[in-house]
């Protein structure tokens, strides 16, 4: 083989090993990205939630305050009837019934208001966590993002695709406007 | 050191900041990519919030044209204790008045439109370093259909942590967001360049 066919081959030979290489960079590139979330763990430590769930506990406390004052007030005429000799005058039971009657529609009330409250504020918190995970695979490049649960959804995720911790803390300075 | 210089002379410019012209500082301030104008998407909302700078301010008041040097000092003299921001909401794929996004009916919309003029004010601060600053002024920008956009023209008093971070804060009542943080940073703040008048 002369010197020229010799350089031919070898430069045709090169050409071969980048396109092949180009190519399989391209397969690998192409190939869907997935991982996986600790959907709980990622749900609990989200900053969004432990506020609203402080707040949700201090209107929930403030209510019952009421409440126990209400009781309070019909405890103190109970005790004024025991020292009548246990037989209240028409006005005063009157009176104890309007108090009862208060409590118990406070009570209903504060209770209806605080599911209410609560289910408002989960709404809340699912609506930002999904819209910042969205954000995150898009970022990222991601084709899918599962949410393990241990509720056997996904059966069996490799540690490696695990993206739990990157992504608490994406999604805690999404929400805080930092990223 | 004569290599040194270039180095240092590179230094210096960058720590430099830019003089434009009135339309050269408008297109600056509102272009995204310099962290003035934040965005965040929250399910079908997009909350648009742009910082204004009080030179930015008075060129939109006045226009280029009729700014001199005088009538800008005594702008930003009377600018000099608040700072300024507007908060744009849109929803996906409505092309319509916000007001009417997502309401079921009569009631929704007028309860909607009632925060948005008023109580809304009291729903939003400014986290600044360890201040949190009330909204002093408010107003709400209606456009009856025009732009799909409410837009919200807001003022803050200016705090002394103004080297810090910038976060808007509102505690939406009527959209189902929650709270939403909008942050401009305080880098960015560092970078506005100066504005050169005629």
């Amino acid at each position: 083989m002369d010197k020229r066919a010799r350089n031919f081959l070898i430069g045709a030979l090169i050409v071969i090993l980048a396109q092949g290489s180009f190519l399989m960079v391209w397969i690998l590139g192409s190939k869907s990205k997935t991982a996986y979330v600790r959907t709980e763990e990622v749900y609990n430590d989200f900053e969004l939630k432990k506020e609203l769930e402080k707040k949700l506990e201090s209107t929930r406390q403030t209510r019952q305050l009421l409440l126990d004052s209400l009781q309070y007030r019909m405890q103190l005429l109970t005790q004024r009837f025991q020292l009548q000799g246990g037989k209240p005058d028409e006005a005063a039971l009157a009176q104890y019934n309007l108090y009862r009657e208060d409590f118990f529609q406070k009570q209903k009330q504060f209770e209806e208001d605080n599911q209410a409250l609560a289910s408002q504020y989960t709404e809340q918190i699912w609506k930002q966590l999904n819209q910042y995970v969205k954000d995150y695979g898009s970022a990222q490049g991601y084709k899918y993002i599962f949410g393990a649960q241990g509720d056997g959804a996904l059966m069996y995720a490799d540690d490696a695709d695990n993206i739990t911790a990157e992504m608490k803390m994406y999604v805690n300075n999404r929400y805080k406007g930092k990223e | 050191m004569i290599l040194l210089l270039p180095l240092l002379l590179l230094v210096r410019s960058c720590g430099e900041k830019q003089s434009l012209s009135p339309a050269d500082y408008v297109r600056w301030v509102e272009d995204e990519s310099n962290g003035l104008q934040v965005r965040k998407r929250i399910g079908a909302y997009e909350y648009t919030l742009q910082f204004r700078p009080h030179d930015y301010v008075a060129l939109k008041d006045h226009g280029p044209a009729g700014l001199s040097p005088a009538l800008m000092e005594e702008e930003k003299t009377a600018m000099a204790d608040m700072q300024y921001f507007t908060l744009r909401i849109a929803a996906e794929d409505h092309a319509d008045d916000l007001l009417k996004y997502d309401t079921g009916d009569d009631q929704d919309y007028f309860s909607r439109l009632e925060y948005f003029s008023a109580a809304m004010q009291n729903d939003l601060s400014l986290a600044e370093g360890k201040d949190t600053l009330p909204c002093l002024l408010f107003h709400y920008e209606r456009t009856y259909g025009i732009d799909p956009h409410s837009t919200f023209l807001l003022a803050f008093p200016k705090s002394k942590y103004a080297a810090s971070d910038k976060r808007l804060i509102w505690n939406d009542r009527v959209l189902g967001s929650g709270p939403v943080h909008l942050l401009i940073k305080a880098e960015n703040l560092n970078r506005i360049p100066h504005l050169t008048l005629q």
